[in-house]
């Protein structure tokens, strides 16, 4: 029986590339692995960040129109927190949500564009941040901008 | 005369130009889009809230970074920021009576003339505090960033799609809600 070897011989050209895909490869999976490319933090703005109950507080443009304010009460008397608008109170996201679009649907109806209005929210001195930013987030989803703290005192 | 010519080429395996190209691409944009080595003065130890709302802030260079903790007790926070390269305290008031935190908030805002560093109006401030800091130690140092003209304050949490309160220890959603008696 006739074995066939080989036909024609091979001859590479130019230099070998396969070490330098060796290394490029690594330099890029480490890239990938140690880089950090999607955010992994969210932020919750506020251009007010505090104010007090007496006369202090945000500070007013100059013969600008006075804002409409809406305050806000805060407190742990109840779990997880307890958030009093008025004369309403709710104990949950979605309840507060609720009151604060009701707000807003009575500043709209007054005319009142909800965007300029000033909302404080006092805290009592127990509650926890991540509460006091679940009532900033319903807050800022009801559709109010302006939104800082208040300090009760 | 018996003429030479060059020998045949046959390139053997694959041709791996394309892959080199595409791979240099790809390392060219993984150098300049990671953050290596950058730290933003985050403390990874504090358990931050999760923020179903909220946005991204991509200018780095005017944020500066407070980790506000609840360890020492007593209702104080714990204020810790990147300052002159290190993580490190920054009381509201030190022993010796110093207002370092406004100092240090002041120092950014509103730049230093002595040095030829112009004020900034875009600085803003981000606080890292954890999930179960309770306003008392947190309001000292709103108060402080009020104090040092910092009108721009952003809260960092960890992103979620989840709305708050949406299930409670039972897994129910709760819905009380009402008028006060």
């Amino acid at each position: 029986m006739k074995v066939q070897g080989a036909k024609k011989v091979h001859y590479d050209s130019g230099p070998n590339m396969t070490p330098l895909v060796d290394v490029v490869m690594v330099i890029l999976i480490f890239l990938m692995l140690a880089g950090s490319f999607a955010a992994n933090q969210r932020y919750l703005m506020s251009d007010i960040p505090i104010g007090t109950n007496g006369s202090g507080g945000p500070q007013d443009k100059p013969n600008g129109p006075i804002p409409t304010r809406l305050d806000v009460r805060l407190s742990q008397r109840a779990l997880p927190y307890a958030c009093t608008i008025g004369p309403s109170e709710a104990h949950n996201f979605k309840g507060v949500q609720a009151l604060f679009t009701e707000q807003v649907e009575r500043f709209k109806a007054s005319s009142i564009d909800p965007e300029t209005v000033q909302v404080t929210i006092f805290p009592t001195q127990d509650v926890r941040l991540d509460n006091l930013l679940k009532v900033y987030q319903a807050a800022l989803t009801s559709g109010f901008k302006k939104v800082g703290f208040g300090v009760q005192q | 005369m018996k003429r030479h010519s060059m020998p045949e080429v046959k390139e053997g395996g694959v041709n791996v130009t394309p892959l080199i190209d595409v791979v240099m691409c790809l390392i060219i944009f993984f150098m300049l889009v990671a953050k290596i080595g950058v730290t933003s003065g985050n403390d990874s130890s504090i358990t931050i809230p999760s923020l179903y709302y909220g946005q991204d802030l991509r200018a780095n260079a005017n944020l500066f970074t407070l980790n506000v903790s609840h360890s020492l007790g007593g209702g104080e926070g714990r204020v810790q920021a990147l300052w002159q390269g290190k993580l490190q305290d920054l009381p509201i008031m030190d022993d010796k009576g110093v207002p370092m935190l406004r100092n240090v908030l002041t120092y950014f805002r509103n730049g230093d003339p002595g040095k030829g560093i112009q004020p900034n109006p875009d600085f803003k401030v981000v606080i890292r505090g954890e999930e179960a800091l309770p306003f008392s130690a947190l309001a000292p140092v709103l108060v402080e960033c009020t104090a040092a003209n910092c009108k721009a304050i952003a809260f960092a949490g960890k992103p979620t799609n989840n709305l708050p309160d949406e299930t409670d220890a039972n897994g129910d959603i709760p819905t009380e809600s009402g008028p006060t008696n």
